[in-house]
């Protein structure tokens, strides 16, 4: 299990030698790629040899005991006495039953984590603090974290889909930066990601997280910016690092508080010890960190969350970084980055249970996320946007998974989204590559009919299409229709809140259909109209400079080995991956939801505990099949109209001419936030400036005085003897005229007393 | 004073050539440096150039002892030594280090060769006497840092002024004489009230000592602990003061003139205990409306220094016209001398006017102004220097802020955050010194796609970027992170305005990054520019090891800052430590900085 602390520092590895030795050396694009590659493949065994260390470990009785005793005493400590967990009576026997009725959903909250930390050494020491809120309020505390990993459930299956889909997208990328000036750069910073998103996954504390938080913030704008001569790149990697930063001053702030609160960051202590803290009240009582301390922190985490994983209001930044490469945006953009939020709210899950206002926000921006984005999604044109917004859509859904309790579906989602989202965007790569002499064409106006000429993109592309749309069988449906169903009985809300959240979930899911079948119909079906395109328009620019038309018998072609067998990998697992956690309302047990007794133990139950399934509900065969029926519904609608009557969407967009500006201008508020907002942030800089401009006058006026009246003095000194005696004689006469009244008066009229000397400054301050 | 009898003796480290203790020589190192360069022939530019930098690197290596002798089981000052000065006044020649006076000698001969290096092609006319400057500027640095006596450092902080202002004044921009001027004066008139301050404090302290004895005596054992040869220094100073202040009170009851009666003493350590001491009902031992007033003396000249919103306008000046090496001392180590006699002076010796709600929100409001609108004007400029004198300004900023916080955490982080940016600061502007010397211009509308041209460049200026916005891993995020928890500590709306300071330096940074480094080439000029010499490199990758070493591994400075950081805690919360809890701490756990004094008073 000790290999876990290996499996970030590959990457690293890997970033080193390509960064700086790839150039020097005059590596081959080959021996670049096999370095990155085998970096994340060791990464994945590594990975896949703890975890399944890890999951014979976390039934060991001892193991089990130890956890408890430990939670136990944390416990103890925060509340001061009471609850402590007796060891003696927990015999081994009894936790050896523990151990044997794992799989029982009865069992499930008595399991406890057991998470497996390996810490390599003293990171930030910061000295003593003082705890200032919640029951602790002033005992001291000591700031010292910890570079340390954390193994338990949810970080053991984050690495493994996480190394595994990189490995794949490592591999296609290989192929599909081929012949780029700058490959081991690309390869570089695809590595450094690698180890900052493992950074983040295995730490064990909020900062180790935040290491890697902020750095895979780094590598997404080094790789967004990767195209340096693309002016728009820069500017939506900029966008990007600045909105998060938004989000990271909101994580911040909830890890000072949670320093204040707790006195330390480690998750294990940490969530034992919020497991023993009251549910905070619901509304907006809890607004504040008197009342409710424990939900301003979950806020202030989702405003991270919200920042990284693309949800209202910050989301404006990952369309725009489409700017990137393909795989960028399969891999941080789709599959692993964005989902970092998820996992902290996930990871946080005890303490935003106790924040009941944190999850009704949680909720409703995740869904209002998940139906704006889809809107939005219906209009686009270019490939890689219109797959963005699908991503932050999807996103949305994780969140009201969270939001709704069901943090297990939440994760779940995010593991099928991986498979299936960086499929499809690998696929668009594919298609990108191969549809159009250039290889950069993205709008699908100059796509059309490629089924013919990528059978295999095509193939693969539609196994995604149908896991997204939410298509039983494939890993989609799972997953979406258990944060359907979770919303819909949610424990949190009263019923009619769960059921606003469930209906706009069913909508959008329609919604999701469509726009995703109008992107395939619209690349792989319909009429041929990549001839169209501006590569064999006269005159047209690239970023090379100026180009001759491309020959019009250019065809779409199929792309190589290198990049295909990672489709075909991932869409295996876009149909399969949803086995893995199939719902038990459905199977009425029969098939074990792997997924869910796999998390139990990092999920906390005690506010809400889970009832155990032994029948099948039909109810849930209703409400999924309405849902099947709803995305066919939507999916032939959208094949009607872009394949069997393509000339009606023309005609629909101008009789809903509200309607479509609305979707098509995203809704108004990228131009809210990058036209108003930073517009007048900037003139707001400039009136900075001009106030520094006054402050420097006022600094200057002092010295223009001096200057001023050097002058009047300067006239004085004449130099001319005639003149100084004169004022001498001047000044002889005033002092005559100002004294001689005085000294009359003294000699004259000696009643009145002579003042007294002032008294020397030094005994004045002794007498004091 | 609770803890004054657990400690067990132990020797603090020391290393004497004959006379001459090892602090006196990485003090005055380089200015007999300076003065054997002035020995040379000018005529031989490259020779003064070589020997400067080597003679720069020697100093270094003779400064790291320092850190290798280094006791960690000792508390407060280390290579001491002591001698008398002026002995009518009570001045002494005094030096000693402790945890952070020797993390900034350590930087500041650090910096040293730097950018000495960094000044070979830059300087073109005069070099004999620029050289010799900086080598005499670099021994005035130290000693402020090294200075265990207020008259002392008071000296070396006057006199460091001369060699900045012949250094903007000669080798500086077109409107170098402005601001040469201008920082000279600014910093004058600041440091002049403190000079007073100084005084008024000299004569009181006399008087406080004469009177409470026993209190500043406990007072001392906060500050020495276990640290014998400390104790005798401070012991010597107070009992110096102590008798200065019976004969005043003497000659003031009209008892006979003695005098050979001493005036008394400028030993920090002894004023910090005298300030600091508490008589039995907790109560400082200097009334508070006076401490306000010296206070206000100290703070003034320091504020000039940091330097805090609305005394900065010199220093965007001052940098802009300043040559490299002068910008990057600047930007490095002058501007930590404000915030190093915050925690060296202000706090020991007024606890209770600095910790006074009124004061303590003065101060923080400023800084806070200082972050954001600091922050603002560094977005609005043109100039790429000015760019990074207002992100000091910002940064700085942040640093008061968390000074303020008053405890351990805050003044740790600002301690950090002031060795980070010196490290960074000083890189960024050396950085920009490179792109001056290809292009002669520093406006940012002249560069863009300089990526392009000069890839290790940009990429050395890409780290020093990151380490300028605070991103973990690089050396600038320790400090903010473990300040502003500090400042979360003493006041939450603070630390909200505070920590907005990541949002925006992101923006300022990488606005700049991207307007001169990304997109493609558009000014013909700027298409075969030479990326980094050998020279260059030598003289970055120092700066860029340090920022990702101490990113990742600040341990080894918090330990050393720690040590000076809970002894300067106690002078002003004697309780802060106390394990036990009372039940009226509650609610001095919330605001910290209005309770303590609260209850006191």
């Amino acid at each position: 299990m000790y290999l876990v602390a290996l499996v970030p520092f590959f990457p690293l590895l890997g970033f080193v030698i390509n960064g700086l030795f790839a150039k020097r050396l005059g590596f081959s694009e080959k021996v670049i790629g096999a370095i990155a590659c085998a970096m994340v493949a060791a990464s994945f065994v590594c990975s896949a040899v703890a975890v399944y260390e890890f999951s014979h470990y976390a039934h060991d009785a001892t193991v089990q005991a130890a956890a408890r005793q430990r939670e136990a005493d944390l416990q103890a400590r925060l509340i001061g006495s009471g609850v402590t967990y007796d060891a003696k009576t927990n015999t081994k026997q009894e936790a050896a039953d523990h151990a044997a009725a794992t799989y029982s959903a009865e069992v499930s909250h008595e399991v406890v984590a057991t998470p497996y930390i390996v810490t390599l050494f003293e990171w930030m020491p910061g000295g003593t603090l003082q705890l200032t809120l919640g029951p602790h309020a002033g005992q001291t505390a000591e700031f010292s974290v910890k570079w340390a990993y954390q193994l338990d459930q949810l970080s053991g299956l984050y690495i493994l889909f996480v190394t595994f889909v990189a490995f794949f997208i490592h591999l296609f990328a290989i192929g599909y930066m081929h012949g780029d000036p700058s490959f081991h750069r690309f390869f570089a910073y695809l590595n450094l990601f690698m180890f900052m998103m493992l950074n983040l996954v295995l730490g064990a504390n909020f900062l180790m997280t935040f290491v890697g938080w902020e750095g895979v913030g780094l590598a997404s704008y080094l790789l967004i910016g990767y195209y340096l001569k693309k002016p728009e790149a820069a500017v939506a990697a900029k966008k990007a690092f600045v909105m998060n930063r938004v989000g990271d001053f909101g994580l911040m702030l909830a890890m000072m508080a949670t320093f204040a609160v707790f006195g330390t960051l480690d998750y294990a202590d940490v969530m034992a010890m919020v497991k023993v803290m009251p549910q905070e009240p619901f509304g907006l009582a809890a607004l504040s960190f008197t009342t409710g301390t424990l939900t301003v922190i979950a806020l202030l985490i989702f405003l991270g969350a919200a920042g990284k994983s693309a949800q209202i209001p910050l989301y404006t930044w990952l369309p725009d970084a489409m700017a990137g490469p393909t795989p960028v945006s399969a891999l941080i953009h789709a599959a692993t980055m964005v989902t970092a939020g998820v996992y902290l709210v996930a990871r946080c899950n005890p303490l935003f249970q106790r924040a009941p206002t944190a999850m009704l926000v949680v909720a409703v921006i995740g869904i209002a996320t998940a139906f704006v984005a889809a809107t939005i999604g219906i209009t686009q044109t270019d490939i890689k946007k219109a797959l963005a917004y699908s991503t932050v859509s999807q996103l949305g859904y994780m969140f009201v998974g969270c939001g709704v309790g069901a943090f297990i579906a939440g994760v779940f989602h995010v593991v099928t989204h991986a498979f299936f989202k960086a499929q499809l965007f690998l696929g668009s790569g594919s298609v990108i590559h191969g549809g159009s002499p250039s290889g950069h064409q993205q709008e699908m106006t100059y796509y059309g009919n490629f089924k013919k000429y990528m059978p295999i993109t095509f193939a693969t592309m539609m196994l995604s299409l149908f896991a997204i749309c939410g298509i039983i069988p494939f890993a989609g449906f799972f997953s979406k229709d258990e944060i359907l169903a979770k919303a819909l009985h949610t424990p949190i809300f009263s019923h009619e809140v769960g059921l606003a959240l469930y209906a706009m979930g069913f909508l959008t899911a329609g919604v999701t259909a469509f726009y995703m079948t109008r992107l395939m119909c619209l690349t792989f079906f319909g009429k041929e109209r990549f001839l169209e395109g501006p590569d064999f328009q006269d005159g047209h620019h690239t970023d090379d400079g100026h180009h001759a038309p491309a020959s019009k018998d250019f065809h779409p072609h199929e792309s190589p080995p290198v990049m295909t067998v990672p489709l075909v990998v991932l869409g295996v697992f876009a149909v399969i991956a949803g086995f893995a956690g199939v719902s038990e309302e459905l199977t009425g047990g029969a098939m074990p939801n792997y997924i869910h007794h796999w998390l139990a133990p990092v999920m906390d139950t005690t506010l809400y505990p889970e009832k155990p399934v032994t029948a099948i509900n039909w109810t849930e065969w209703l409400l999924a099949g309405a849902s099947v029926v709803w995305a066919l519904a939507m999916m032939g609608l959208a094949y009607f109209l872009y394949v069997i009557r393509p000339e009606l969407p023309e005609k629909l967009a101008q009789t809903l001419r509200p309607l479509y500006t609305l979707s098509y201008r995203k809704w108004f508020w990228d131009e809210f936030i990058d036209v108003y907002l930073v517009g007048a942030f900037k003139k707001l800089n400039l009136g900075a400036w001009g106030v520094d401009f006054v402050l420097d006058s006022i600094v200057n006026l002092f010295a223009w005085l001096t200057r001023a009246g050097s002058v009047i003095f300067r006239t004085v000194q004449t130099g001319l003897m005639q003149n100084y005696v004169l004022v001498m004689a001047l000044g002889m006469f005033l002092f005559m005229a100002g004294l001689g009244y005085p000294l009359f008066k003294a000699l004259f009229a000696p009643d009145a007393p002579l003042p007294q000397p002032p008294s020397s400054p030094q005994t004045s301050r002794v007498q004091e | 004073m609770m803890l004054s009898n657990v400690f067990f003796a132990a020797e603090p480290a020391q290393l004497f050539f004959g006379p001459i203790g090892l602090l006196s020589l990485v003090t005055w190192l380089p200015l007999v440096g300076g003065l054997i360069v002035l020995l040379f022939d000018k005529r031989r530019a490259d020779l003064i150039k070589q020997f400067a930098t080597v003679w720069m690197t020697v100093c270094f290596l003779v400064s790291l002892p320092l850190v290798v002798l280094w006791n960690y089981d000792v508390r407060g000052l280390q290579f001491m030594e002591t001698a008398d000065w002026i002995p009518a006044i009570g001045a002494k020649y005094q030096l000693g280090v402790d945890g952070l006076a020797l993390t900034l000698v350590m930087l500041t001969t650090f910096l040293g060769p730097i950018v000495a290096l960094c000044s070979w092609n830059y300087i073109e006319k005069r070099q004999k006497e620029y050289y010799a400057l900086l080598l005499i500027m670099q021994s005035f640095m130290i000693g402020v840092f090294a200075a265990v006596d207020l008259f002392l450092f008071y000296v070396f902080f006057e006199v460091m002024l001369v060699p900045m202002y012949l250094l903007i004044g000669i080798w500086g921009g077109e409107r170098r004489l402005y601001s040469a001027i201008k920082f000279f004066v600014y910093t004058l008139v600041g440091s002049l009230l403190m000079l007073v301050a100084v005084f008024k404090f000299y004569f009181t302290a006399a008087e406080t000592v004469a009177k409470y004895p026993t209190e500043v005596k406990a007072a001392v054992e906060v500050i020495v602990g276990n640290n014998a040869p400390m104790r005798g220094l401070v012991l010597e100073g107070v009992e110096l003061a102590r008798r200065a202040g019976v004969a005043y009170a003497a000659r003031a009851g009209g008892g006979s003139d003695d005098d050979a009666a001493p005036l008394g003493t400028f030993n920090i350590y002894a004023l910090q205990a005298i300030g600091s001491a508490r008589d039995a009902q907790g109560r400082a031992l200097i009334p508070l409306s006076l401490q306000v007033w010296l206070f206000a003396g100290f703070a003034l000249a320091l504020a000039i220094k940091v330097p805090m919103v609305p005394f900065h306008t010199w220093l965007p000046d001052a940098h802009v016209e300043a040559p490299t090496a002068g910008s990057a001392i600047l930007a490095g180590i002058l501007l930590k001398i404000g915030t190093y006699g915050f925690v060296r002076f202000n706090f020991p010796m007024f606890p209770d006017a600095s910790m006074h709600p009124t004061v303590a929100s003065v101060m923080a409001t400023l800084a806070i102004v200082g972050i954001v609108y600091g922050s603002m004007v560094a977005l609005a400029q043109k100039d790429m220097k000015k760019t990074i004198a207002y992100s000091s300004v910002a940064h700085m900023g942040t640093t008061m802020l968390s000074l303020f916080a008053f405890n351990p955490n805050g003044i740790n982080g600002a301690a950090l955050q002031m060795l980070s940016h010196g490290v960074t600061s000083a890189a960024l502007f050396i950085l920009i010194g490179i792109l001056y010397e290809r292009r002669h211009t520093r406006l940012i509308a002249d560069f863009g796609g300089v990526v392009n041209t000069m890839p290790a460049f940009s990429a050395m200026f890409m780290i020093a970027t990151l380490a300028s916005v605070g991103l973990p891993l690089l050396n600038g995020f320790v400090g903010e992170f473990i300040g502003l928890r500090g400042v979360f500590e003493a006041n939450i709306v603070w630390a909200f305005w505070g920590t907005t300071g990541i949002i925006l330096g992101a923006a300022y940074m990488l606005w700049l990054y991207e307007r001169v480094f990304l997109g493609a080439v558009k000014n013909p000029k700027n298409a075969d520019l030479p990326d980094l010499s050998a020279r260059e490199w030598a003289y970055l990758t120092p700066l860029v090891a340090a920022m990702i070493l101490f990113g990742v591994y600040p341990k080894p400075l918090v330990t050393f800052l720690n040590a000076t950081t809970e002894v300067v805690v106690r002078q002003m919360r004697p309780n802060y430590f106390g394990s036990t809890t009372k039940a009226g701490e509650e609610q001095a756990a919330v605001s910290p900085a209005t309770s303590d004094t609260a209850a006191r008073d």
